[in-house]
């Protein structure tokens, strides 16, 4: 009976490890976007500025697609998707992470 | 000047990092938001597996030695079943033989050294490097196995506010805090204050396999740190803090509780009474002040940072208090230690420098063993040591302990191809009377890019403490055979460490680099203290020996990511760890170590979906057999534990600021069934808990949250 319980959960690993990737990116093929990309002109000034970003994105919220941090510049670049968020939330978003920010655009 | 350019890009992977590679650094290339969990260091000049963050989050981790569960260089055990202290295993040794640092500075190794694992919180570190083999003679001469360098969260971190929060199915609860901050307009002193607090809460007491002993003790720990960092304009840095730990584990059968009146019953010989309470406090201070000499040495062809020149001067005092009764055994120790050291790092050129220094150490300690003040009930190992000491019933193992060494080490590095590290030291200690000469060797050759080839080879020496690092030994009923300072038993275990690895990273499918590495380390001890309870029946020996004793360990780790955002990690280890036990009639005989595992195997899966909202970690592991020692005195009567696998799964979620996680361990809730021989009666000759080579406990479920702000 042992056995037979370690098989199963052998094998319900296993199959979790290949669903789980597949399903991931068959989901990603469904979606359909609205993105815009956003440059902001922000405060950072180190590379730990950057990192803290980088390891913060979900606190920018839901909908984002891709951020780009270039130090020098002080320019993060921000891809969403603007059916779910938009320049508020993620103005937002990184002032929650002590990072002020301002579209650069503007 | 060198540009810094520092662009991340997220769009084609959380892993893959695009960046400007003419114009960045090497140092500017560890984000850690992409740093895999556990890697092998490929820059490192010993053969080196970091657990970053990511690492140490992928399982509940409450504390540093819980924190190697995805490792398979380190084994996590028991001391005994009854304290349910972990003890690791590296290379097949026990952690005895390992060295902890923090960040660099060697910690005291005095009587609370076995101790330590379990009272700094996983959640006060940002990682752990664990380095194998003989290590920089700067660190003086006691890492024989390997080093564990523990990385603290910093007072330059940017979490003003973390908060970490815990429970799990055995109700046991644990909160964490970490707060790092400037404290002057300048940014100049800054400050990061750690607060660890955790304790069981549950009513009923856990007793899978039913022997009428708790499967895990109780336990409360209340952990408060405070690391100061003041960097002058001139370059001049001073450390300084202060580590503070009470901790509290109450062990034995189901319905103790260590009060006074169940305590005296327990003495006066209930067998349904038998108890531990262990208690351990301890307070660290020390301070670090490094002075850059000279200018900044570059190299544009070395993709490592610029070198300079710098002296140092590192004081430690460290104050351990520990209190223990298990049963009718009571254990006191009282000890302070002082330790100095002054450091010069001086560079000829960018690929050549030499490292000199003093240290030395100061250590006070007062250890008594007793056997139940006040009753004439004493167990039979005490009531033998009475017959031959008039002092009574205490065995006084206390000691003052004065050591002072000097060091120096030649660095040496051809065009970030070739590294050649050579160092020597000699330390007199005053216990032992003796000097002790440690020289050391280290290469690393990189014949390409992808290729790294290290070896290693040095000497290694360990005070022993009889009782502290054998704790278990009381949690058994045996006479237990201490050498007393004037026998012909040499304290000081002698070892000589030889290691060879091979590290190729392996261009391996569209997304990047698989890593393999292969290693190979020997220990060849020339003096072993052997605990050995497989002599005499119900009996623990101590002695030392310098017959033959070593272990070969083999290694192979594999990483890689095949596809996107996830991480495979396989690992396989084996170990051959022996030693020469003498036997009753005289002779001598060849065996294996008890309770050292021939063979780990370890498959760790993490995928996480984009910017890590969700991540998923599945671990794997397979134990193999190990000697489970005898305690009839018949060595034929020894047996192999059994191979049994382990399973763990955590799902984390990422909610803004918010990180949830929900996990098992031991999913399958295999149990060693019979971790306490003779558990119907606790206070026979034949009771022993110091046995341990499978899990104390079965399924766990977990559930916590951290919280972080800027």
């Amino acid at each position: 009976m042992k056995r037979k319980n370690l098989f199963v959960l052998t094998m319900l690993f296993a199959a979790l490890t290949v669903v789980l990737p597949v399903q991931a990116q068959k989901t990603k093929a469904r979606q359909q976007k609205q993105l815009v990309t956003v440059v902001y002109q922000t405060d950072i000034h180190c590379d730990g500025c950057a990192r803290k970003i980088m390891n913060n994105v979900p606190a920018l919220g839901r909908g984002v697609e891709d951020v780009r941090v270039d130090v020098p510049t002080k320019q993060v670049t921000v891809t969403y998707d603007a059916q779910k968020t938009g320049d508020d939330k993620i103005i937002a978003g990184l002032k929650s992470i002590a990072v002020n920010a301002v579209r650069a655009d503007k | 000047m060198k540009r810094y350019v520092f662009l991340i890009s997220l769009c084609v992977s959380v892993f893959a990092t695009a960046q400007d590679a003419d114009s960045l650094r090497l140092s500017e290339v560890r984000v850690t938001a992409h740093r895999k969990g556990n890697s092998i260091n490929r820059l490192a000049l010993q053969q080196t597996e970091d657990i970053s963050r990511a690492g140490l989050v992928k399982m509940a981790c409450c504390n540093v030695a819980e924190s190697f569960q995805n490792s398979a260089s380190v084994t996590v055990g028991y001391a005994d079943a009854v304290s349910g202290a972990r003890q690791i295993r590296l290379l097949g040794l026990t952690g005895n033989y390992t060295q902890l640092l923090d960040e660099s500075r060697p910690l005291a190794r005095g009587v609370g050294s076995p101790f330590m694992l379990n009272q700094i919180p996983g959640s006060w570190l940002n990682g752990i490097s664990v380095s194998k083999g003989v290590t920089s003679v700067a660190q003086g001469h006691e890492a024989i196995s390997g080093q564990i360098n523990m990385d603290f969260r910093k007072p330059s971190d940017a979490e003003r506010l973390f908060v970490n929060m815990y429970i799990d199915s055995d109700l046991r609860g644990e909160l964490n805090l970490s707060s790092a901050l400037k404290v002057n307009r300048s940014g100049r002193l800054q400050v990061v204050n750690m607060l660890h607090a955790s304790t069981d809460t549950r009513i009923t007491d856990h007793d899978m396999n039913h022997d009428h002993f708790r499967d895990t003790p109780l336990m409360r720990q209340l952990s408060i740190a405070s690391r100061w960092n003041y960097l002058a304009a001139n370059g001049v840095q001073i450390r300084w803090g202060l580590r503070a730990t009470t901790e509290g584990r109450t062990g034995g059968m189901n319905d103790y509780r260590p009060t006074s009146a169940e305590r005296t019953r327990m003495q006066r010989g209930d067998t349904a009474y038998y108890g531990s309470n262990l208690r351990n406090q301890n307070i660290s201070l020390y301070a670090k002040v490094g002075i850059p000499l000279g200018r900044l040495l570059d190299d544009p062809d070395s993709i490592l940072d610029p070198h300079q020149s710098s002296i140092a001067v590192v004081a430690d005092y460290d104050r351990f208090a520990h209190e223990s009764y298990f049963g009718r055994n009571d254990y006191d120790v009282s000890e302070h230690t002082v330790s100095m050291s002054a450091l010069l790092n001086y560079y000829f050129t960018y690929r050549s420098s030499l490292n000199v220094g003093l240290q030395s150490y100061l250590r006070y300690s007062d250890e008594q063993l007793q056997n139940c003040p006040g009753h004439t009930t004493a167990t039979s190992w005490l009531a033998s040591w009475h017959a031959a000491h008039p002092q009574g019933q205490l065995v006084d193992l206390s000691r003052d302990e004065a050591e002072v060494g000097a060091f120096a080490e030649y660095n040496y590095s051809q065009s970030d191809k070739l590294t050649l590290v050579a160092g020597v030291r000699g330390d007199y200690n005053s216990y032992t009377r003796t000097f002790y000469g440690t020289p050391r060797m280290h290469v690393k050759w990189n014949p390409t890019g992808r290729i790294a080839l290290r070896a290693s080879a040095g000497l290694g020496y360990r005070l022993i403490r009889p009782v502290s690092d054998n704790i278990g030994i009381l949690a058994t009923g045996a006479l237990i055979e201490i050498p007393s300072p004037s026998s012909r038993f040499d304290p000081m275990e002698q070892a000589l460490n030889l290691g060879l690895s091979y590290t190729h990273t392996i261009p391996m499918g569209r997304l990047g680099a698989a890593t393999l590495s292969l290693e190979y380390f020997r220990t060849q001890f020339f003096n072993t203290v052997i605990v050995d309870q497989e002599q005499q029946a119900e009996r623990i020996v101590m002695y030392s020996s310098d017959r033959k004793s070593f272990t070969n360990n083999w290694q192979a780790d594999f990483s890689w990511t095949p596809v996107e955002r996830l991480e495979v990690l396989l690992a396989f280890r084996f170990s051959d760890s022996r030693y020469t036990i003498d036997r009753q009639d005289g002779s001598h005989v060849l065996v294996e170590r008890p309770l050292v595992s021939r063979m780990k195997g370890l498959l760790n899966v993490q995928y996480a979906t984009r910017f890590r909202r969700w991540v998923f970690d599945l671990t794997a592991h397979l134990n193999g057999r190990s000697r489970v020692p005898t305690t009839t005195g018949q060595l034929s009567d020894d047996h192999l534990s059994p191979v049994y696998p382990m399973f763990y799964a955590q799902v984390t979620h990422r909610i803004k600021m918010c990180e949830l996680y929900l996990g098992c361990e031991n999913i399958a809730g295999y149990m060693q069934s019979d971790p306490v021989i003779s558990a119907d009666d606790p206070m026979s000759a034949s009771f022993n808990s110091m046995n341990v080579w499978g899990p104390l406990m079965g399924r766990k479920f977990y559930f916590g949250l951290r919280w972080s702000l800027y």
